[in-house]
């Protein structure tokens, strides 16, 4: 059955509830060294849209019959604009959902796109880097998490032991960019292309309290965009085993107040302070 | 069976660069396509079909590119260990009904189905990367709305006769008298 147009005469889908990622994350394997190995599932990966739209009685009528018989049931291919640009998808089988809104009915479907494959490049040993078209994070839902070298007891009784394993730091953060539709298109042609499918290691932005620059990452989870305005937000997790830390020479230091804390027992003197004065 | 080192390397090392593509094929004499030639069930572990080279020594269109359908699949590669005939489970995808309508032609007839495991790398889809490639004979089968589920196993190598030389009067015409 050949591919059908999104029918003119329904509206097209609204920015609200609009989402859009990869359907299925990367499999990824932790080594002994705890690095993770990373496997694509397939060599083109499937992506799956959440669209809304706003519909008249008559309008949702046609949407219904439209799917039942242009699409076979939902079965078929059409062509649809996301972000300006025709894009193939397909119904997922849980989609679509109707709900009354005032004087409207309320739309959503799932539909899932096969993204082109990525044209791989050959090897040249250098990392590639974070376009400069491209934004950094905003500061709104960043946040880093480190991810402690440590392995723990999985029996469930008793007093459970810890020790250190890996002699190398994890840290994975979220952070969110604020996309125009141009900016949008490049980054997933740079997440697909570049970073084949967001499998390899770049040279990302990342900012602590240690500093903002730009290391090794990679990402851990499939991005997700939603829309923000005319914009796009698109959210991001990421990895780096370069979080830079202050140096043990540095720290030494600080060494005289950490004795003098430890020394003078601070916990105790506040505690006396606060409640026996 | 041998892997190549190209294969043994994606293995090892999983480039990002490369993906391993895992194929199977299932031949009876009965699975023919409309216009009644001789066809075999070609499904790879992938999102598109692929045109993948067979081996020179493949029973049906050896040496030559042929189709491998994306068909959802999974399954466990045969191991080896002792007393025991290898072998291998596999659960393909039955939405589209692609397997059970062969199936169905087969059944009835004694004939086994053989199933081929090739795996092939996206970088060389000149050859499969293993050689010989794992072929095996389906054993059983159970087909559901969802999915349809197998096993496949080697030769039962247990149970072959030994000595295998035996002093017939075809090999040997002198015994007759």
């Amino acid at each position: 059955m050949d591919p059908v147009n999104f029918p003119r005469i329904l509206p097209q889908a609204i920015r609200d509830g609009f989402q859009g990622t990869f359907s299925r994350q990367p499999k990824r394997f932790q080594m002994e060294d705890s690095q993770y190995r990373v496997k694509r599932e397939s060599v083109a990966q499937l992506f799956v849209y959440s669209l809304s739209w706003k519909m008249t009685w008559l309008e949702t009528q046609i949407f219904e019959a439209w799917i039942e018989y242009s699409l076979a049931q939902g079965a078929g291919y059409f062509t649809i604009k996301i972000g300006g640009v025709p894009t193939l998808v397909r119904p997922l089988t849980a989609a679509p959902v109707y709900t009354p809104m005032g004087i409207k009915w309320g739309v959503k479907m799932d539909v899932e796109e096969l993204r082109a494959k990525p044209v791989v490049s050959s090897r040249t040993g250098v990392l590639p880097v974070w376009p400069t078209s491209l934004p950094v994070y905003e500061q709104d839902s960043y946040s880093i998490g480190k991810v402690l070298p440590m392995t723990r007891t999985d029996i469930e009784s008793g007093y459970p032991d810890e020790r250190v394993r890996f002699k190398q730091r994890l840290t994975q953060f979220t952070g969110k960019i604020l996309c125009t539709p141009e900016q949008r298109e490049l980054f997933w042609d740079y997440h697909r292309d570049t970073l084949i499918n967001g499998s390899a290691w770049f040279m990302g932005p990342f900012a602590s309290a240690r500093s903002t620059d730009f290391q090794r990452v990679r990402f851990v989870e499939s991005p997700v965009e939603t829309p923000t305005g005319a914009w796009y937000s698109i959210t991001m997790k990421l990895e780096t085993v370069n979080a830079p830390i202050m140096s043990r020479e540095e720290f030494l230091q600080y060494s005289d107040f950490i004795n003098d804390y430890v020394e003078a027992d601070y916990i105790e003197d506040d505690y006396v302070g606060r409640y026996t004065d | 069976m041998t892997m190549n080192a190209a294969l043994e390397e994606a293995y090892a090392s999983q480039p990002i660069d490369d993906q391993t593509l895992d194929t199977l094929e299932f031949h009876h004499p009965s699975f023919v396509d409309e216009t009644g030639q001789r066809t075999a069930i070609r499904v790879i572990y992938d999102t598109e079909t692929w045109s993948l080279k067979l081996e020179a020594s493949a029973p049906l269109n050896g040496g030559e590119y042929v189709d491998f359908l994306p068909v959802p699949f999974s399954f466990t590669q045969p191991g080896y260990a002792e007393d025991q005939v290898p072998t291998m489970t596999f659960s393909i995808s039955n939405v589209s009904r692609l397997v059970t309508q062969y199936l169905e032609l087969a059944i009835g007839q004694t004939t086994p189905i053989k199933m081929i495991y090739r795996p092939y790398l996206q970088s060389d889809t000149s050859m499969p990367q293993m050689d010989p490639v794992i072929t095996m004979t389906l054993t059983a089968a159970v087909a559901s709305t969802m999915q349809v589920t197998g096993t496949a196993t080697l030769s039962d190598v247990h149970n072959w006769p030994f000595p295998s030389q035996k002093y017939t009067p075809e090999r040997f015409p002198g015994l007759q008298r």
